[in-house]
């Protein structure tokens, strides 16, 4: 009932270079953040999204309209086989991107509270970190000079746990 | 734009995101989060943090059932205690590629009697301490807990009192110091139980402690003090708990049987076999409650002296003994007399504690699971190239597995499997806790 007459409701997303993208409104209620504030009625017609860039904003945008017209599995417990395979592969091919752009994506998704891509994005994360070294990590995720370990943490870090390293 | 990237990118390991990498790291098995340990500084806090461990073993848990086995051994020539581990990726790998199992296995393929099993899997060594010699009375006991494991001495009149405590996924392992007890020495005869258990609430496994104090002189056993301890693994201290058993000890043949414990929703369930009752141990309230049998388990059990004794090989089993299992997080009783000889086992599963509703479960095996030795290893095993029989939760099936003890041990013939437990991975902190602990007091 409510879903034919939102389904045409656009909502305008105003990127942080300024570039807009109308969409439907129930792409954009994929964002927790985005249906918090349509049903306080806090929001106009264009959300500006000041932290988020046209690329990153692109991307998600792609995410939601493909979640968003596959069948949840809460509307239906016999959901087809098809369909949940179809959106598996649908998020692999959608987390075969840069690494600063997945990092990118994640904080976005952070910020609109989209729960399925914060944890696609997070799985994507640990997969591409598993073969690394801490010296490769610390390059991959910019990690804060100011938060390393002494040489002496590090020493015994790696003593008590030697096997590990092998 | 670029800059844009750059601030974000930059901005991933600051403390607002402390639960993005929480989230990524929960995802990591534990080999990885110990090498990960020297990233950075906030990385080193989270992976020790005890609020870490459990995101990490709720994940792995759900992912990764059983995959993992514990194996407690020991060799009669060297009195020596080893604790093993051994993954079952290995074993699956070894199926697949039967190159792989050959090449591995070429030790005790030189002259295998049985039919070669299907895989040999490979055992990692975790450590190794002179046991007490122990006498034919004497058993020890061995328990896995939310990835921790606790071995102690055994339930009995033991001379020799220990307990250790085990995380065989980050290889630690503490000894735990039997609690200092003044009256043991008044009274002479101690009747000793550890069981173990895991608080949910405060995200902290526990060692409850049960001694049972007689006059040395006295026979029989006839128990007329209690003295109960909680063992914290968060402060590895013991603590006394003031009360009381919901039963007169001095009537209950508290010695007879084993006594096996499972925690579930942070209550110890421990099986009363004389009186086939269920003890429950609250570790929020700290108070003892009986709980009874329901009545279709006790239909279950044959009364009266009809004990009936079943003997595989070398191993008699008593078949009318309730067993306690944990099963899909649920408490569960299994009363095995009936279904020693059948092909499906009755499990009855605790499905609500505080209204005591239980509800009956069948599971079923290809062949009698008596005869397979059933889920739990009952007796000890030698390690003469005779595989053990697991079964799989993912498969729904028993297989035999056969351990490459010969690559470990030189005399693999004197080597014993007293305990095999499967475990979860799980990170929670045990040494690096109290190295820190202790440092920080």
């Amino acid at each position: 009932m409510s879903t034919s007459s939102s389904s045409s409701k656009k909502i305008v997303l105003k990127s942080a270079d300024n570039e807009t993208f109308e969409i439907d409104e129930i792409v954009a209620l994929e964002s927790q953040a985005i249906k918090n504030m349509i049903e306080d009625e806090c929001a106009d017609n264009v959300i500006p999204l000041g932290n988020i860039d046209s690329k990153t904003l692109s991307k998600i945008i792609e995410y939601c309209k493909k979640h968003a017209e596959s069948p949840k599995k809460d509307d239906n417990a016999d959901i087809d086989e098809k369909a949940v395979e179809d959106l598996k592969s649908f998020d692999a091919e959608f987390a075969k991107v840069d690494m600063p752009l997945i990092q990118d994506i994640l904080m976005a998704a952070n910020f609109l509270n989209i729960d399925n891509l914060i944890g696609l994005m997070c799985r994507t994360i640990a997969d591409r970190i598993k073969g690394k070294t801490p010296e490769e990590i610390r390059k991959i995720l910019n990690i804060n000079k100011n938060d390393l370990l002494s040489p002496e943490q590090e020493a015994k870090a790696r003593e008590e746990n030697s096997w590990a390293f092998d | 734009m670029g800059n844009q990237t750059s601030s974000l990118t930059s901005s991933i390991p600051t403390d607002v995101n402390d639960d993005i990498i929480t989230e990524i790291l929960a995802k990591l098995p534990v080999k990885k989060l110990l090498q990960f340990q020297s990233v950075s500084k906030p990385w080193l806090t989270l992976i020790n943090q005890p609020s870490f461990a459990k995101l990490h073993y709720e994940h792995f848990s759900t992912k990764t059932h059983g995959s993992n086995t514990f194996i407690s051994a020991y060799n009669t020539l060297t009195r020596h205690r080893h604790f093993l581990s051994a993954s079952r990726a290995t074993s699956r790998a070894a199926v697949a590629t039967s190159r792989a199992a050959v090449s591995c296995s070429r030790a005790v393929m030189s002259g295998p009697r049985a039919a070669p099993p299907k895989s040999l899997v490979a055992l990692t060594h975790l450590v190794t301490f002179t046991a007490p010699s122990i006498t034919s009375k004497e058993t020890t006991e061995c328990e896995h807990l939310n990835g921790l494991i606790l071995f102690n001495s055994g339930n009995g009149f033991v001379e020799n009192d220990y307990a250790y405590v085990t995380n065989p996924s980050t290889r630690e392992t503490v000894k735990i110091s039997a609690p200092v007890s003044v009256l043991a020495n008044i009274y002479g005869k101690v009747h000793i139980c550890y069981f173990f258990g895991y608080d949910e609430v405060r995200n902290e496994h526990k060692v409850l402690n049960i001694r049972m104090l007689d006059i040395k002189s006295l026979k029989p056993f006839k128990p007329s003090r209690v003295e109960i301890m909680l063992y914290e693994l968060s402060s590895f201290t013991w603590r006394k708990i003031d009360v009381d058993l919901p039963f007169d000890i001095s009537g209950d043949r508290w010695c007879y049987g084993t006594k096996h414990s499972v925690c579930v929703n942070s209550v110890i369930y421990v099986m009363l076999q004389s009186r086939n009752e269920i003890l429950a141990f609250d570790l929020r309230t700290e108070m003892f409650e009986i709980i009874n049998l329901p009545s279709g388990a006790i239909h279950d059990i044959p009364q009266g002296s009809s004990k009936r004794v079943c003997k595989k090989g070398l191993n008699t089993v008593v078949s009318n003994q309730p067993f306690l299992m944990k099963v899909h997080g649920l408490l569960g009783v299994v009363c095995y007399d009936r279904e020693a000889i059948s092909s499906q086992m009755r499990i009855w599963l605790l499905k609500d504690y505080e209204k005591r509703v239980w509800v009956r479960e069948s599971v079923g095996f290809s062949e009698s699971w008596f005869l397979l030795d059933g889920p739990f290893l009952l007796n000890p095993y030698f390690m003469k190239n005779v595989p053990i029989p697991m079964y799989d939760m993912e498969r729904r099936s028993l297989e035999p597995v056969q351990y490459a003890s010969r690559d470990l041990f030189l005399h693999s013939e004197n080597v014993r499997f007293d305990h095999v437990r499967s475990y979860v991975e799980s990170i929670y902190p045990l040494r690096r806790n109290r190295s820190r602990t202790s440092r920080a007091g």
